[in-house]
C-alpha cells in the first residue's frame, strides 16, 4: 500500500492538537487545578441496550414467594421460555451481602451460565432498581406531583437521552464525555481525540464539553481512504501520485471560507475524520493483534474493537479511555420469549468474552463494563410481551468490580405495591442514574467535585458512592 | 501559483484556529446566541471566477432505457388551469426558474438531485408549474412487479427482493417528486424491512410504501388509516394480534403502537403553536401533549387487529394478508371504555369504529399541522426552519390549500392536504429570496447524494439487483450509513431534534438530524463508496457491468480544469462551491497528465477524480 505524504499529515495533527490545547488552557485558568487522577490506565467501557432490557425477565427471584408472584404478573412469558426460566433450572446468584435481602434469592435463567460464574467468582454486580431520577420518588409523591421527575419517562428515545446524558433528546453533553473532559484536563499532554471511542453510533453520551467521540472503524484496525491509499484507483503508478496528494489536501481543508453553518460543519466533520482516521490507522498497524474469539454478533464485533483499542492505548498516548458499545432489539412488546433470549445469549457470550480478552491481554484490573439500557419494562405482561416502564437492573463487570452481591434495592415483584407507578407495575427507581455514574466516575479518577459538575443532582441523594466498585461504598 | 496558495491556506488556518478557541473552549456560557459572528452571505456566492459558460446541452433527454416499476395512469384530477404566461416571475418571491443554476437548486431539493434532463426542462419555467406537472404524474408502485415475479416464480422471491425496486425507482422513476417525498415520510412513520420474515416479506414493505405513495399527495388523514392497516406496520409496531386486555389474568393491551402514533406520526410530546415553537405553561415548562393514562386509553382502540381471512391467530390467513388491510375480529377488541387526548369512546364500540374515531382525535389535534411541517421541511429543505416557515406551511396543511406566488392553487381545500403541504414547503418564499442565509439549507443524506450522482451522469444499465453494494448500504464504513427504508429504529437514522454537539451549527443551537449519522468513520466511508461507483468498479452478481456513468459533456471539458469545476459546480452543486474546494479541484486535475498516446484514458480519469472532489464537497451535500 502506498501511503502518501506522511510526514505532512503527522505535522498537521499535531497543529489541531495544539489548537485544541490552547483553548482548552485558555478557558481552564478560571478554574481550579485539574483534579481527577490519571495515573495508570483505566477505561469505562458502556453497553447500552437499546429498546428497553426487560430487567425481570434478566435477574429472576428464586424464592418460592416472590418466583411465583412474578410468574403469576407474566404467565404466557414465563411459560414461553419453557425450561430456561423454571424455578428449579434459575442459576443461583451467591450474594456476598444475603442479610439485606432477608430471605430473597435471586438467580439468572439457566441460559446465563457465564454470567452467573462471572458473579460468583466477584467480577460482576448487579445493581437493582436503578433509572433516571431527580430526587427520591415513590408512588404517593409521583402521583401528586410534589417530587420533581424526569421529563418524557416511557419515551425511547428521551429515556435513553436520559440515561446517557441527564436530560431529553436534544441534550449535548453526556456523563461518558464529561468524565473524558475531566480526565484530559488533568493529562494535557494526552490525546484526547482517542478519550472518547464509539464502536457506533455517535451517542451524546461520549459528547463533553471538549471532548467529541472518535469512531473506531470496525474489524481489524485502519480504514483506508480509497481514492487516496489505493494507488490501484487511478491506474497503478506514479503518474497520478500527486493528484492522490491534492485529493488528499482537499478532503482535510479546514472549512475556512464556508458561509453556511452546514456546510461549515460537514467540512470540519470531514477533515478532522480524515486526519484522526488516519492517525488511527497508522496506530493500529504497529499494534499487536489480537486474536482472540468473539462472537461475530454486532455486539461480539464492538467489543472485540474495544479490546482492540484497549491495546493500542500507548500507540494512541491516552490513559483514560469511555467506550460507547451499543445493541438492539430490547423492546419486546411482542413475542418476548422467543426474542429476549437469542439477545440474552448473545450479551452473555460477548461478555464472557470480553472478560476472556482482557484478562489475556493484562487489562481486566483496567476496565468496568457496564450496561445501560432506555428503561425497565411493565412486570404485567400483555399477553405475548411487556410494555415501557422506568427502573430496571444494570450489571458491571471487572477486576475492580466488586462483585457477587447486588447493590441498591430489589423490589418484590407485586405491582400493588408504593414501588410501582401504577396497576401494570412500572418500576420507581430507589437509585439513580447519576449515583450509579458517580461510582463509576470516582473509579475512573474524578473528584467529588469533578463528580458534582457532571452529575447535578447527585446531591439529593443520601449516597455518593453505591459501593460496586473497589473501594468500597460509603 | 501553487505556493502562494500554500501561504494563503496558512494565514486562513490561523483564522480558524482562533475560531475554534473563541466557541470551543468557552464551554457552556452564551448558548444559543451565536459564538461566533457567522460570515458574511457573500462568502456563499459562487467562486469569484467568472460564471460558467453553460456547458453544451446534453443529448436532447433521451428517454431512460428500463421503464421504472409499472407507472400506474395518473390518479390525479386534473389540475387547475394555469395562469397565462408572462404573469408570473415579477415579485420578488417569484418562483420563476431563470437559471441553470436556480434550477439545480430547486431540484435538489425537490428530487433526487439534478438531472441534465429536467434542469433542461425546467429552466424557464414557473417552479409552480412544474410541481403540479410532477404532482399529476402517475405513482411508481412496488408491490405490482414483485408480485407480478412472486407468482411467476413459484411463489417465491429473494426477501430484500424489494430493496432492488427502491433504488430504480429513486434514480429514474419519472415520479421524482412523489417518490422524493415518500422517501421523506418515509423517515416520519417509520417501518424497516429488516424485520426477518415470511415468504411475503418483500410484499409486505412495497404495500406499505405503495400506501405512502398513494396517499403522499392526498389528505394525512386517509394516509395514516392506510398505514394503521398496513399489516407491516401492524407487525413493526406489535399491534398485529394484539389482544383486549384481561381482568382475571391481568394481562393488558400492548401499548407500542398508542404510543408511537401519537409521538412520532402526528402530534408529538409537547404541544406546539403554530410556528412550531413549544408551548410552555406559566411556570415555563414547556407542555407535554398526553401522559400514560392517554397511552394506556389509545392502545385499548389498537386490539383487535390481525391478517385477513382465517382466524385471529393466523390460521387460514389469507395467502395476500400480509399486503393488504390488516381485519378487525371484534371478540379481540377492547369493550371497555377508551379515553384518550379529552375523546372518550364508550364501552361496546366495535373496532373499526373506534380506529376511526381515534384517527380523527388525532388529526384534529392542533399540533398536526406544525409537528408534521417541520419535520417535512426538516427532510426536503432546511434542518432548522425558522417558526415563520413552519407557519407557513403548517396553515396549508391547515387550510388544505397553498396559492404558489403565480397563482397556481394546490390542495383541495381539507385540512390535512398533503399536495398543499408539500407545495408550500418547495416553494416557500424563503426558497426564492435571493439571499442564502448560515443558518438556512440542510444535509442532503448520504443516499439522496448517491441517487443524485446516479442521475446526474445519466447512469446506464441500472440494475441495482445485480450491484453488491446496493445490497444493504447500512454500514458507516463501507457504505452510506443508511439504506432505504431500512431504519434500525422506528426512531428512524436520525431524530429531528438533534443537535450535533462540538459543531458550529450546535454552538449556534441549530438542529441537524443528519448530522447524528456523520462521523469520522462515516465520511470516510461515503468517499469510498463513491469512489467506486464513480470509477465505474463497483462489484456485480454476475460480473457484468451496470451502473455505467455518462461523463460526455465533462470529458468535453477535461483539457480545461478552470471550466471543468465551473461546469460541475453549477451542474452538481447550483454554484454554491467555495473558492477553495473549486481550487483543490481544479489542483487536482491539472496534476493529472493529458498523455498524446492515451488522452482518452487521461481525460476521463481527470473527470473522474473531479467528479469525486465535487460529490465531496459541502456544497453537494447542503440542499439549500
Amino acid at each position: 500500500m502506498a501511503y502518501i505524504n506522511r510526514r505532512k499529515f503527522i505535522t498537521g495533527m499535531t497543529a489541531v492538537s495544539a489548537a485544541a490545547g490552547t483553548g482548552t488552557l485558555a478557558a481552564l485558568t478560571k478554574q481550579r487545578a485539574f483534579a481527577a487522577d490519571t495515573s495508570g490506565y483505566k477505561a469505562l467501557v458502556c453497553v447500552m441496550l437499546r429498546g428497553g432490557l426487560d430487567h425481570a425477565d434478566t435477574i429472576i427471584p428464586r424464592d418460592g414467594e416472590n418466583y411465583n408472584a412474578l410468574r403469576g404478573a407474566r404467565s404466557s412469558i414465563m411459560g414461553g421460555h419453557g425450561a430456561s426460566r423454571v424455578r428449579e433450572n434459575l442459576l443461583p446468584l451467591n450474594l456476598a451481602s444475603p442479610g439485606r435481602f432477608g430471605g430473597r434469592q435471586f438467580g439468572m435463567p439457566s441460559t446465563f451460565g457465564p454470567l452467573q460464574e462471572m458473579f460468583n467468582a466477584g467480577d460482576l454486580a448487579v445493581v437493582g432498581d436503578v433509572g433516571p431520577l431527580i430526587e427520591p420518588i415513590d408512588r404517593q409523591t409521583f402521583n401528586n406531583g410534589s417530587a420533581a421527575q424526569p421529563k418524557r419517562l416511557f419515551s425511547h428515545n428521551d429515556q435513553q437521552s436520559t440515561w446517557e446524558a441527564l436530560g431529553v433528546e436534544g441534550s449535548r453533553a453526556g456523563w461518558g464525555g464529561l468524565f473524558a473532559d475531566a480526565a484530559a484536563r488533568s493529562d494535557p499532554g494526552s490525546q484526547r481525540a482517542f478519550s472518547a471511542v464509539t464502536t457506533s453510533s455517535a451517542s451524546v453520551f461520549l459528547f463533553g464539553d471538549t471532548v467529541v467521540p472518535f469512531r473506531a472503524p470496525s474489524g481489524n484496525g485502519g480504514l483506508n481512504v480509497d481514492m487516496v491509499d489505493r494507488r490501484d484507483y487511478l491506474g497503478g503508478n506514479a503518474r497520478y501520485d500527486a493528484a492522490r496528494e491534492e485529493i488528499l489536501d482537499f478532503l482535510r481543508l479546514a472549512p475556512v471560507d464556508q458561509g453556511n453553518l452546514y456546510a461549515r460543519d460537514v467540512k470540519q466533520i470531514q477533515a478532522d475524520g480524515v486526519g484522526i482516521t488516519l492517525q488511527f490507522r497508522e496506530a493500529s498497524e504497529q499494534a499487536v493483534s489480537l486474536d482472540f474469539p468473539f462472537p461475530g454478533s454486532r455486539l461480539g464485533n464492538q467489543l472485540r474493537t474495544v479490546a482492540q483499542t484497549i491495546g493500542m492505548r500507548d500507540l494512541l498516548n491516552v490513559n483514560r479511555q469511555v467506550f460507547f458499545v451499543e445493541t438492539g432489539g430490547f423492546d419486546t412488546h411482542n413475542n418476548q420469549a422467543g426474542r429476549i433470549a437469542g439477545l440474552q445469549n448473545d450479551i452473555v457470550a460477548s461478555l464472557a468474552a470480553f472478560r476472556e480478552a482482557m484478562i489475556a491481554q493484562g487489562d481486566w484490573d483496567r476496565v468496568a463494563l457496564f450496561t445501560v439500557s432506555d428503561f425497565g419494562r411493565t412486570l404485567v405482561e400483555n399477553g405475548a410481551g411487556t410494555d415501557h416502564g422506568w427502573g430496571g437492573y444494570m450489571m458491571v463487570m471487572g477486576g475492580n468490580v466488586q462483585g457477587g452481591d447486588i447493590y441498591g434495592s430489589m423490589a418484590a415483584p407485586t405491582p400493588g405495591s408504593n414501588r410501582y407507578t401504577d396497576s401494570r407495575g412500572r418500576l420507581i427507581p430507589s437509585t439513580s442514574v447519576e449515583q450509579y455514574a458517580a461510582t463509576l466516575g470516582r473509579w475512573f479518577g474524578l473528584d467529588e467535585g469533578e463528580l458534582s459538575a457532571a452529575l447535578p443532582n447527585l446531591a439529593n441523594f443520601d449516597s455518593r458512592n453505591l459501593g460496586f466498585m473497589g473501594g468500597g461504598g460509603d | 501559483m501553487r505556493r502562494h496558495r500554500r501561504i494563503l491556506r496558512a494565514v486562513l488556518g490561523v483564522s480558524a484556529l482562533a475560531l475554534l478557541a473563541a466557541c470551543g473552549g468557552g464551554g457552556g456560557g452564551g448558548e444559543g446566541l451565536p459564538a461566533t459572528p457567522p460570515p458574511p452571505p457573500s462568502t456563499n456566492t459562487p467562486s469569484p471566477s467568472p460564471p460558467a459558460p453553460t456547458p453544451p446541452p446534453a443529448t436532447p433527454a433521451p428517454m431512460p432505457p428500463a421503464p421504472p416499476p409499472v407507472p400506474a395512469p395518473s390518479p390525479q384530477p386534473p389540475s387547475p388551469p394555469p395562469p397565462p404566461p408572462g404573469s408570473a416571475g415579477q415579485g420578488p418571491t417569484s418562483t420563476l426558474i431563470r437559471t441553470e443554476a436556480e434550477a439545480v437548486l430547486f431540484l435538489n431539493r425537490a428530487t433526487f438531485g439534478a438531472s441534465q434532463r429536467e434542469i433542461n426542462r425546467l429552466v424557464g419555467q414557473d417552479a409552480a408549474d412544474w410541481l403540479a406537472g410532477e404532482m399529476a404524474k402517475g405513482q411508481t408502485r412496488f408491490l405490482p412487479p414483485l408480485e407480478q415475479r412472486f407468482q411467476a416464480n413459484g411463489r417465491q422471491l429473494p426477501p430484500d427482493a424489494n430493496s432492488p425496486l427502491t433504488w430504480n425507482a429513486f434514480i429514474q422513476a419519472d415520479d421524482q417528486v412523489r417518490m422524493r417525498t415518500v422517501f421523506a415520510l418515509s423517515q416520519i412513520i417509520v417501518t424497516s424491512d429488516l424485520l426477518s420474515g415470511g415468504r411475503t416479506e418483500s410484499q409486505k414493505i412495497a404495500y406499505y410504501i405503495d400506501q405512502l405513495g398513494e396517499n403522499v399527495f392526498g389528505n394525512y388523514r386517509e394516509l395514516i388509516e392506510d398505514i394503521t392497516y398496513a399489516p407491516m406496520m401492524g407487525q413493526y409496531l406489535t399491534y398485529l394480534r394484539n389482544r383486549k386486555g384481561d381482568a382475571r389474568s391481568g394481562r393488558m393491551p400492548d401499548e407500542n403502537y398508542a404510543r408511537e402514533i401519537m409521538q412520532l406520526f402526528t402530534i408529538g410530546l409537547i404541544e406546539l403553536n403554530p410556528d412550531g415553537t413549544e408551548r410552555t405553561g406559566a411556570d415555563g415548562v414547556p407542555l407535554e401533549t398526553y401522559d400514560n393514562d392517554d397511552v394506556v386509553g389509545l392502545a385499548r382502540v389498537f386490539t383487535g387487529l390481525a391478517q385477513a381471512g382465517g382466524q385471529f391467530n393466523g390460521n387460514g390467513a389469507d395467502a395476500d394478508a400480509m399486503y393488504k388491510p390488516m381485519q378487525m375480529f371484534d371478540d379481540q377488541h377492547s369493550q371497555l371504555e377508551k379515553s384518550f387526548l379529552g375523546t372518550t369512546i364508550p364501552p361496546n364500540t366495535p373496532g373499526r369504529e373506534s380506529i376511526s374515531i381515534a384517527l380523527d382525535t388525532l388529526h384534529g389535534h392542533p399540533n398536526v399541522g406544525p409537528f408534521l411541517a417541520t419535520r417535512m421541511i426538516q427532510r426536503l429543505t432546511a434542518s432548522n426552519p425558522s417558526p415563520d416557515y413552519v407557519q407557513r406551511v403548517a396553515a396549508a396543511f391547515d387550510a388544505g390549500r397553498f396559492t404558489a406566488p403565480n397563482g397556481r392553487v394546490f390542495g383541495e381545500g381539507r385540512r390535512g392536504d398533503m399536495a398543499a403541504l408539500v407545495a408550500a414547503i418547495l416553494l416557500d418564499e424563503s426558497l426564492f429570496d435571493g439571499t442564502i442565509t448560515p443558518q438556512e439549507g440542510k444535509v442532503r443524506e448520504p443516499v439522496i447524494r448517491f441517487v443524485h450522482w446516479a442521475r446526474a451522469f445519466d447512469v446506464s444499465n441500472i440494475n441495482a439487483e445485480n450491484e453488491r453494494r446496493l445490497r444493504d448500504t447500512s454500514a458507516p464504513d463501507s457504505g452510506l450509513g443508511q439504506h432505504p427504508f431500512r431504519s434500525p429504529s422506528v426512531f428512524n437514522f436520525y431524530r429531528p431534534g438533534y443537535v450535533a454537539p462540538q459543531t458550529q451549527t450546535g454552538s449556534n443551537g441549530l438542529t441537524a438530524p443528519e448530522f447524528q449519522i456523520a462521523n469520522s468513520v462515516a465520511a470516510i466511508g461515503y468517499a469510498n463508496f463513491m469512489a467506486e461507483y464513480i470509477l465505474d468498479r463497483t462489484p456485480t452478481q454476475d460480473n457484468s457491468n451496470t451502473f455505467r456513468p455518462d461523463y460526455g459533456t465533462e470529458i468535453g471539458l477535461a483539457d480545461n480544469p478552470q471550466a471543468l469545476a465551473d461546469h460541475l459546480n453549477i451542474f452538481l452543486a447550483g454554484g454554491q462551491m467555495t473558492a477553495a474546494s473549486r481550487q483543490e479541484l481544479i489542483d487536482a486535475v491539472t496534476a493529472m497528465p493529458l498523455r498524446e498516446e492515451a488522452l482518452d484514458e487521461d481525460r476521463r480519469k481527470r473527470v473522474e477524480v473531479a467528479i469525486f472532489i465535487a460529490v465531496n464537497t459541502p456544497a453537494f451535500a447542503i440542499a439549500r
